[in-house]
């Protein structure tokens, strides 16, 4: 037995060897795999434009989920990680900083906006629907789950700054002797969702366009006041960030950016220039967003029709 | 001294063909003379064919191996090779289908020369072996026999055509084999080397196709009531296969039991959060001067003082970070799953310990609990259990609770049958054998399996965590979403902590028992 | 056995046990064929454990059962407290059939009326020894007091006087062997059960523990089963054997008649090693002084000649012939009942009577 695993090792490092030589080459964009549908359905549309009229090569690094280690990924230039599909901004405030204007190693192209705001279901309409309702503690009474006496609010997950901005304008609109946060991964929350939903029970929820719950769910957002001078003050990253803060009003709409990593200027420059060309519309990427998320489409598909659809605007984006 | 000729008769009957050679080479095998760099040319060239002759079909495997990988590589070099003419007009392709070419080309040389010598150094030490079992079972092959290069010859021309072809294509894309299938059903033409290629050198075919099940919804019907909503599906959707046809109906089933009985499952939220609370209100509701007296005194009485000590280093570690209501919250947390899988665990570890019947039904669920990746129950969690710490509780049992019904069960299994059978012998019901005989003698192992139980429960808090469950799980999420590695490092080695804590205690505990 | 067995405290009656799935059905074609063990093994996959055993042990004796390992013994005894139910046959303890017990009946029998000792000692090792040997009155729900009391009266009994306190795993094997005995008297059965009880001690302390068993039991008066695989123990131990093989009796009697009559070669191979000078007594070696005198050889007068009762044993007679040349003569109520030569004494001493 004892030959038997000399030989099997001889073949084992002969095999190794074949396939070692198999790894990602110079030329190939690496693409984050970010959760949410919006950066996947990009991801796919990135991959398609790179693979079909440029003629290159992308993956979509399956598990490669987080935020902060892809942008420490594109930072390195190693071609473990290049594009960032879906930059929210200011919500990754943080990221902008050390990357983008900081290392400069991470390019952005013109961004496309988002919305963000609170929802309920339609069925919760009539009783809420502006944050007046929410001061009401028979309201937030109606939403609390375990019975602390507080209602619970779905505020994002934990490392967004989004969900430390909820927090703070739940503050500083006096609500939190009301309502708590929530805070989980947006998959887990889905999940909640779909429940909350289907037994048409309350449930109050931070949530952004282009999203596909819009479309699959009747949702209501909830009325904030509008925005004044000073209204918004925000200091997320100082320990005490929730005293710091102050937020009062609607929030501004989110700037989304694709970032990709600058070392592709040298590793694959056709690819850099589409990367810092590409200009995505909110309704095209909701369109995609419902074929995928909605409709369950494989996304590859949803991006190689789309693009051979519309090559004009992409030979836009790659001349 | 018997005669020479006497002494190799046996090894010359065995081998047949070229027996004196063999008789030379066992007889130095048995008297440890055998050169160290002694190679079987015959099996060298031969290969297997010449082990296939011979009828040792472990070197036959071996030898068909080496030879199979050489070959592989050779058809790799060969389709690397045109791949890079192909694509002439891409420099970078070339260069990465030739540097490829390249390594199978010296992948092929190294295993075909390396294994082949290899092949040849083990063939007369196996051969060896294989005698020695002639010895004691006349049936065992000997000689050389010309059928037996038939089934070597059949497995090779089995085997090899499909191989070599396989790797000297590119394999289809999955995507494009589904859409080939649309095609073909819709009537259209597809070459037949795309057809063999997409059912025999890709994916498992998919077999069937199913016609997308109807949507479901559960809208208020006149009456107010929730009503079962079927809508067909758009007439231009595809087929589906049949993964996505079952979790469909998965997926319909359990919101199915979320709209009509999701009010059974909140008894059981209820229940859960009241258990909870209770515990809670102990651990995080009394001050923690008081808590930390009492866990030391706890810890003292049943674990003596050093691992008092080392209790009371890991408390101040929680207590100075700032981590003290949090590991408080993870602890009830631990502590009531602990509870719930001791209750649930111990009966039925006493039944699977007790009964084959009991262990046939039980022992897959338990590996199935074990095994499945959590997430996959999480958000059925969630559809039942809503979010929290009540889900975060249910998915904790499901993780932890194997190793109490495993231990229990060997530790009741273990009983000895005649300590048993005393205890009958002296008029014992059934009852009294379990709790005076079987549970007593099975305590070290009950108590092994709490500590099992306890140990994984902590392990799941960061998972529970991702469904609300808080605690210090939360804390960890959150400081690895935010980069924020130190942190995370902190509330991890803590967790660690209260983990290695409850586990000193516990297996102090249960020895100081046993003595 | 030709008495009334009925009598017996413990009788069995044509017990037959067949392991194995099928045993019923081995059982009718054993009724109906008279089938080997060989024969049912191969044609049921069944065991014969026990073949047709009929015995009947008498108030306050011991009854040694002696055989091999695998010669059903252990199973046999087994039957008594049904801590296995026979195939086929009956068991009665005093007159009461004890396949027709229920659950509870069978559960207070079994804590009441008999006590069992085993070879492995099978102590409960987290109780202590008082505890261990009140374990059969505390399965009775008898009170803590009482369990005490009774405890330490049968701690004296078997001499393990100030060890009540101690775990089971802090004595010898001989203690521990005698916390098994306490256990079995605790409850004062009437009947006790001993499955090869001093096999796996060494030989010295089994020596002195058949001793003391042998002493209490004179004084307890207990009806014991003795099971054993060593002829020397059964012979020292019984008032009567039963010799086992292959799951039936192959011959049952006092030791000298098994020692002195063999039933078969099997019975005679295994007592051909036996020392005989304490199992013949001087009535089986003598002869009637007619028959020696027939011999043509007057006896010497009564006053030279070395006496002895019929009762005495070989070893005995021994001491007697040395240095003496005229025979022995028996003598009982002073008359001379018989004359035992060097002869036959040396006969006697081979077995040969």
């Amino acid at each position: 037995m004892r030959y038997i695993k000399c030989l099997l090792a001889g073949a084992v490092i002969a095999v190794a060897s074949v396939t070692g030589s198999s790894a990602q080459d110079d030329v190939t964009v690496s693409i984050g795999d970010l959760t949410w549908t919006g950066a996947k359905a990009i991801a796919y549309v990135i991959k398609a434009v790179i693979e079909g009229p440029l003629d290159s090569e992308a993956v979509i690094v399956e598990g490669l989920s987080d935020g902060s280690v892809i942008m420490a990924g594109m930072d390195k230039g190693d071609g473990s990680s290049d594009v960032y599909t879906d930059l929210w901004m200011p919500n990754r405030q943080g990221i902008w900083d050390k990357y983008i204007d900081g290392a400069q190693s991470v390019g952005v192209n013109e961004p496309y906006f988002g919305t963000q705001q609170m929802y309920v279901p339609a069925y919760m309409a009539d009783r809420v629907n502006t944050v007046e309702h929410l001061l009401d503690p028979e309201v937030a009474a109606m939403f609390d789950k375990d019975g602390n006496g507080k209602g619970e609010y779905w505020a994002g997950d934990a490392g967004w700054k989004s969900t430390r901005m909820w927090q703070v304008k739940f503050k500083s609109y006096g609500l939190t002797d009301l309502w708590e946060p929530e805070i989980l991964p947006d998959a887990t929350f889905k999940a909640q969702l779909k429940t909350a939903i289907q037994r048409e029970q309350p449930i109050l929820f931070y949530y952004w366009t282009p999203e596909w719950i819009h479309a699959a769910y009747d949702i209501v957002a909830i009325e904030e006041p509008g925005r004044t001078e000073g209204c918004e003050d925000l200091h997320l990253d100082q320990e005490d960030w929730l005293e710091a803060s102050h937020y009062n009003c609607a929030t501004s709409d989110a700037s989304i950016y694709v970032a990709y990593s600058k070392s592709l200027e040298d590793r694959n420059p056709a690819a850099a220039k589409f990367l810092s060309q590409i200009k995505l519309d909110p309704d095209v990427v909701n369109q995609w967003i419902l074929m995928v998320g909605r409709d369950k489409m494989d996304p590859r598909d949803v991006a190689e029709d789309w693009v051979n659809d519309n090559m004009d605007i992409v030979n836009g984006w790659i001349n | 001294m018997p005669d020479e000729t006497d002494i190799r008769k046996p090894f010359v009957d065995f081998a047949g063909p070229n027996g004196t050679y063999y008789a030379d080479t066992f007889l130095s095998i048995q008297k440890m003379t055998l050169s160290r760099f002694h190679i079987n040319v015959a099996a060298l060239v031969g290969s297997f064919i010449w082990a296939a002759l011979r009828g040792n079909w472990a070197l036959f495997v071996i030898s068909f191996i080496v030879d199979l990988i050489t070959l592989v590589n050779i058809a790799l070099v060969y389709k690397y090779s045109k791949a890079a003419v192909d694509n002439a007009e891409k420099s970078y392709l070339v260069e990465r289908y030739e540097g490829w070419s390249q390594t199978h080309m010296i992948a092929a040389i190294l295993v075909f020369v390396l294994g082949r010598l290899i092949f040849g150094w083990l063939a007369d030490r196996l051969y060896a072996v294989q005698y020695e079992r002639w010895r004691i079972n006349r049936k065992v092959n000997s000689g050389v026999v010309a059928s037996r290069l038939l089934v070597a010859l059949l497995t090779f021309a089995l085997i090899l055509p499909l191989l070599l072809y396989r790797t000297t294509q590119f394999s289809p894309e999955e995507r494009s084999c589904i859409r080939q299938d649309r095609a073909i059903t819709q009537g259209e033409e597809v070459v037949f080397k795309k057809r063999f290629d997409c059912y025999f050198i890709g994916e498992f075919p998919t077999l069937f196709w199913i016609d997308r099940p109807d949507e479901i919804s559960y809208p208020r019907g006149e009456d107010g009531n929730r009503i079962v909503k079927r809508t067909p599906p758009r007439a231009d959707a595809p087929p589906v296969n049949l993964n996505t046809y079952t979790s469909q109906a998965i997926d319909d089933s359990i919101g199915y039991v979320t709209v009509f009985y999701g009010f059974l499952f909140d008894g059981i939220t209820q229940i859960l959060r009241a258990m909870l609370t209770a515990i809670t209100s102990v651990f995080v509701g009394t001050p923690w001067p008081i808590m930390m007296c009492v866990l030391l005194y706890v810890a003292y009485k049943m674990a003596g003082i050093r691992t008092t000590i080392f209790v009371g280093a890991s408390l101040v570690y929680l207590a100075l970070f700032g981590f003290w209501q949090t590991a408080m919250d993870t602890m009830s947390l631990v502590v009531a799953a602990s509870l719930i899988c001791f209750i649930v665990g111990l009966p039925l570890g006493i039944w699977v310990g007790k009964s084959e019947r009991g262990k046939i039904i039980v022992t897959p669920i338990l590996d199935v609990m074990q095994t499945i990746p959590s997430f996959v129950y999480l958000l059925p969690a969630i559809a039942f259990f809503s979010i929290g710490k009540p889900p975060g509780i249910l998915a904790t049992v499901i993780f932890a609770m194997p190793p109490m019904v495993r231990l229990t069960a060997l530790g009741i299994h273990q009983v000895p049958e005649n300590t048993k059978e005393a205890a009958l012998a002296f008029g014992a019901n059934p009852r009294q054998l379990l709790t005076k005989v079987e549970i007593p003698l099975a305590l070290p192992s009950i108590m092994a399996g709490i500590n099992q139980v306890v140990m994984m429960s902590l392990s799941m808090v960061v998972i529970a965590a991702l469904i609300g469950a808080g605690g210090m799980g939360y804390v960890v999420t959150e400081a690895l979403e935010n980069t924020e590695t130190g942190r995370g490092v902190l509330a991890g080695l803590g967790i660690a902590l209260l983990a290695m804590m409850i586990d000193r205690v516990v297996q102090k505990a249960s020895k100081a028992r046993r003595n | 056995m030709t008495q009334d067995q009925s009598n017996g405290v413990v009788v069995t009656r044509n017990v037959w046990k067949i392991f194995g799935d099928r045993a019923a059905e081995a059982m009718e074609a054993v009724r109906r064929e008279d089938l080997s063990k060989a024969e049912v093994l191969e044609r049921f996959e069944a065991v014969v454990g026990v073949k047709d055993v009929s015995i009947s042990v008498d108030e306050g004796e011991i009854f040694c059962i002696m055989g091999l390992s695998g010669s059903g013994k252990s199973t046999l005894v087994r039957h008594i407290n049904r801590l296995i139910e026979p195939t086929s046959g009956e068991i009665l303890i005093n007159g009461e059939n004890v396949g027709n017990l229920n659950a509870e009946e069978l559960r207070a029998m079994r804590a009441d009326k008999i006590g069992m000792v085993f070879q492995s000692m099978a102590l409960l090792p987290h109780r202590t020894v008082r505890d261990n040997i009140a374990f059969a009155l505390e399965l009775r729900n008898v009170d803590a007091f009482t369990r005490a009391n009774v405890a330490e009266r049968v701690i004296e009994l078997v001499s393990l006087q100030g060890y009540g306190d101690r775990m089971p795993s802090e004595l010898s094997g001989g203690m521990q062997q005698r916390v098994g005995l306490a256990r079995a008297m605790a409850a004062d059965p009437d009947i006790l059960l001993m499955d090869e009880p001093f096999s796996a001690l060494d030989p010295l302390i089994r020596r002195g523990l058949q001793d003391e068993f042998l002493e209490l039991s004179q004084r307890m008066k207990k009806t014991t089963l003795f099971i054993t695989h060593d002829l020397d123990e059964a012979i020292r131990m019984g008032t009567r054997i039963a010799i086992m093989k292959d799951g039936a009796i192959v011959q049952t009697g006092t030791p000298e008649e098994i020692v002195t009559q063999p039933a078969d070669k099997y019975v005679a191979d295994f007592v051909a090693g036996i020392s005989k000078l304490k199992l013949i007594f001087a009535h089986t070696v003598m002869q009637s002084v007619e028959a020696y005198e027939s011999n043509g050889k007057p006896l010497p007068s009564f006053d030279d000649c070395p006496q002895a009762s019929p009762e005495d044993d070989l070893d005995v007679l021994v001491g007697l012939a040395i240095n003496q040349e005229n025979p022995i003569v028996i003598v009982s109520d002073s008359k001379p009942v018989g004359v035992v030569t060097k002869d036959a004494l040396l006969r006697g001493i081979q077995g040969e009577v």
